[in-house]
């Protein structure tokens, strides 16, 4: 079995809303995968779905090799999950919760924990009340990545936590990814999703628009290439899948699809290259186009 | 004053926010006082009746604690006394909820923070939140105030008697706002509220009860209590308790403008690094979590019994004398010794005050379930079940233990009182203990709508309980037929010690609790979280 999650065609109505329509979502075993949406694009309900918080109303899910809502309980043996707001309960202490989940879930790992508490910062001795947000996240976190499971559910895990933390919360993850651990890791800071995942899945609307490493998503999108030449311009406009074409004088700067950069560098090399910068499409790039739509249909609505 | 800026769109908010709670706590309050006066006043219908009881009372160490002595031989002034604890407290209670809920309890959920960065001054919650319970109060004072009157009663003494149960509803707001001051969590900010309020009832009791009467002057009870309603209606204690309020809402300002957003001043104490072996379970969690509501139940509900046990022939010998009440007692209590129906009515009646906590506890995991607090424990290997499972059954082990509380408090002292506590812990155990399945048929109401329609479980269960309560007097005073009563659970239940064992209606409630928690455990299986 490779597939960790396997989710096609999911379909859940909250009333009139339709949440999720029609989601599909890979995740393999041992990788590290970005689940990417704005606010409201169906990521959490899909988590939940995926935990057997709520039942769908059409399509297939399997996790783990079972059914979520009806092997919920099994499962949960085998996975650990950090809500993006953590609440605690006010009269427990961190450390408290730690064992607790740690120990419904059969058992944590005591050096683990203590190193993870070092850490993150974390004072075990504090009342759930009397934590800050990122404190209470820092809580869940501790309880999950001490623990001794196959698969991390994260949804957002990091809201609340300062760029110091952020970077403490990117090691550990590296280190569940070395330990061959699979993670789902639902985000909005794009940095991390780059810096961490090995496959990534944009939704938009409650449907999948895009899946499949950074590298083929870039290889689909376009390249910013910058080019000074020693010789004659070529004529790059016909060469296929380039756009937004500028020339001055023996400075080139062009936009290029992933099909046509190996054409474009032979014309650019015939030519005498002094310098060249090519720049692959951050994810940010890519998340704006498929969001582009959206973009522009809102400044339409505004503008009306 | 910009500290204050924004007072009047948050005194609209909260009355928005509480457009229900607000007129449930202080209208019931004031509807309670107006229905308790209304039916006292024909309980003693001669003077010589009156003044008897008035002597008799008034003579009685328990009876002083609890209430404190009778003024005036007068129906009225006798309905007034009834009444004089009870409503006080009620809208003490009332009030403190209601300022902890608007001011420390906001600030811990984040809320304030959100309201606090628009235009709205530093003081304008907490100033927002008093302004609303004092009103409340006042509004409660004209209700009862009208209501006394139209019963035929001096309007004075009406007025008088009203205010002074607004007047300790506002102490006790005042008290909650430097409560809320003081700590960090709404938790413990209403445990220093009630506390206060409840020392200062406590002076009042030791002060009524003793020879240290001089004590009276230092509880804001000690105060109210000296307006004498029907028996000279007097109003400068008014100023005292203007002053108190005065000093107390001073010094939360003062630390309001001191501490921090979310600080309070007693520091927080920090707890356990680790956990203890115990916990480590979904039931070990649940008892944890209902362990603080329960300790605090069965200690008021056994101090409670066993302040019953020290009055009951004190009492006994008061329902001699009253025809209407040797008639209440006989139809819900049975024949038989005339103690025996005194615990047995007492029993019945505070079976239903213990159902609040049953409710309160099975309502935990609708409370679990929207803090999303649910969907941690339910990530692990935690079935909806065995989650659910472990709540109702600490829910219900709960309600028998605060009700083992109630009988051995009385049993012991009543026992000791007689001399012969092996014959009546056993039978007063038993007559506490034996109402365990009919409260636990309103618990497995709200279980069961928890299970099928979350939303309504919290206002349907109540719902229910306040119907059997009002069934009651209507039977009791209102002339319904007595035959409506066997809709009532409470009434069903055998009532112990005056009247035979029974166990055919016990084993019905068996089965109906077990039909409710299934089916509502059932919908739970099925339905979404969240």
């Amino acid at each position: 079995m490779t597939n960790t999650i396997s989710v096609s065609g999911l379909v859940k109505t909250f009333g009139q809303t339709r949440a999720l329509d029609g989601l599909d979502l890979t995740v393999l075993t041992g990788e590290v995968h970005g689940f990417l949406g704005p606010n409201g694009a169906g990521k959490s309900t899909t988590i939940r779905v995926l935990l057997g918080q709520l039942r769908a109303d059409s399509g297939q899910a399997r996790l783990l090799g079972g059914d979520p809502w009806a092997d919920a309980t099994e499962l949960h043996r085998r996975l650990a999950y950090v809500p993006g707001d953590v609440t605690l309960w006010p009269n427990l202490t961190g450390g408290e919760v730690i064992d607790l989940l740690g120990r419904m879930r059969g058992g944590i790992d005591q050096r683990r924990k203590a190193d993870l508490l070092d850490r993150f910062e974390l004072d075990p001795r504090k009342k759930g009340g009397t934590y800050s947000k990122g404190n209470r996240q820092k809580v869940a976190l501790v309880a999950a990545f001490a623990s001794n499971v196959e698969l991390l559910v994260l949804d957002e895990p990091t809201s609340g936590l300062d760029p110091l933390m952020e970077a403490v919360f990117q090691e550990c993850v590296a280190d569940e990814r070395r330990r061959g651990r699979t993670v789902l890791l639902s985000s909005h800071i794009l940095s991390e999703v780059e810096a961490l995942c090995d496959r990534v899945s944009i939704i938009r609307r409650g449907r999948t628009v895009e899946s499949g490493t950074l590298a083929e998503m870039r290889r689909l999108t376009r390249t910013t290439v910058t080019a000074e030449l020693t010789g004659a311009m070529p004529r790059l406009g016909d060469v296929p899948g380039v756009r937004v074409l500028e020339v001055d004088g023996r400075r080139v700067r062009c936009q290029v699809d992933g099909d046509g950069l190996a054409e474009l560098m032979r014309e650019l090399a015939a030519a005498g290259v002094q310098s060249l910068v090519s720049q692959p499409p951050t994810l940010e790039e890519m998340f704006l186009r498929h969001y582009g739509d959206d973009l522009r249909a809102e400044q339409e609505v505004a503008a009306r | 004053m910009t500290t204050l800026t924004g007072t009047g769109g948050l005194v609209r908010l909260i009355v928005r926010r509480d457009r229900v709670r607000l007129p449930a706590w202080f209208g019931l309050a004031a509807l309670f006082a107006i229905g308790v006066l209304a039916s006292v006043q024909g309980t003693y219908p001669t003077e010589a009746a009156r003044l008897e009881f008035l002597s008799t009372t008034n003579g009685n160490p328990a009876q002083l604690m609890m209430i404190g002595p009778i003024f005036d031989p007068s129906a009225a002034g006798i309905g007034a006394w009834r009444i004089r604890g009870q409503v006080a407290l009620l809208l003490s209670l009332a009030s403190l909820l209601l300022i902890v809920r608007h001011t420390r309890a906001e600030e811990e959920s984040g809320r304030s923070e959100l309201l606090g960065s628009t235009v709205v001054g530093r003081h304008a919650a907490l100033a927002a939140a008093l302004l609303v319970a004092f009103a409340a109060n006042l509004g409660a004072a004209v209700l009862m105030t009208l209501g006394f009157a139209a019963q035929g009663l001096p309007i004075g003494g009406s007025l008088t008697l009203a205010l002074s149960f607004a007047a300790a509803g506002c102490v006790a707001a005042a008290l909650a706002a430097l409560a809320a001051q003081l700590t960090a969590s709404s938790r413990a900010a209403i445990g220093l509220a009630a506390a206060g309020v409840g020392v200062c009832y406590a002076i009042r009791a030791i002060a009524d009860a003793g020879e240290t009467s001089w004590l009276r002057w230092l509880s804001p009870f000690g105060w109210t209590q000296e307006m004498r309603p029907f028996a000279g209606d007097q109003w400068w204690p008014l100023a005292l308790v203007a002053g108190l309020v005065a000093l107390l809402v001073a010094a939360a300002y003062a630390i309001s403008a001191r501490r921090d957003l979310g600080a309070g001043i007693l520091p927080a104490r920090l707890g356990p690094a680790t956990a203890a072996p115990r916990l480590r379970s979904a039931l070990a969690l649940a008892w944890r979590l209902h362990r603080g509501l329960l300790i605090a139940w069965a200690v008021a509900v056994t101090a409670f019994g066993a302040v019953l046990g020290t009055t009951a022939d004190a009492i006994t010998d008061q329902v001699d004398d009253s025809q209407a009440l040797r008639d209440l007692m006989a139809q819900i209590g049975g024949g038989g010794r005339p103690v025996d129906s005194f615990f047995a009515l007492i029993i019945y009646l505070l079976s239903q005050v213990v159902t609040i906590y049953a409710i309160q506890a099975t309502l935990r995991l609708r409370a679990e379930e929207l803090s999303t607090r649910a969907d941690t424990v339910l990530s692990g290997p935690v079935s909806r079940l065995r989650w659910a499972g472990g709540h109702l059954f600490v829910a219900a082990a709960g309600t028998v233990i605060v009700l083992a509380g109630l009988g051995l408090g009385m049993g012991l002292i009543y026992g000791l009182a007689t001399g012969d506590v092996g014959a009546e812990l056993p039978r007063l155990l038993a007559a506490a203990v034996v109402r365990a399945p009919s409260i636990l048929v309103l618990a497995a109401i709200a279980a069961a709508l928890y299970g099928i329609a979350p939303r309504f479980a919290a206002p349907a269960a109540y719902a229910v309980l306040g119907l059997c309560f009002l069934l009651e007097f209507a039977v009791a005073y209102g002339g319904a037929s007595e035959s409506l009563m066997w809709i009532s659970p409470f009434a069903q239940t055998p009532a112990l010690p005056s009247a035979e064992f029974a166990v055919v209606p016990l084993l019905w409630f068996v089965v109906v609790v077990a039909g409710l928690v299934t089916a509502g455990m059932a919908g739970l299986r099925r339905r979404d979280l969240g």
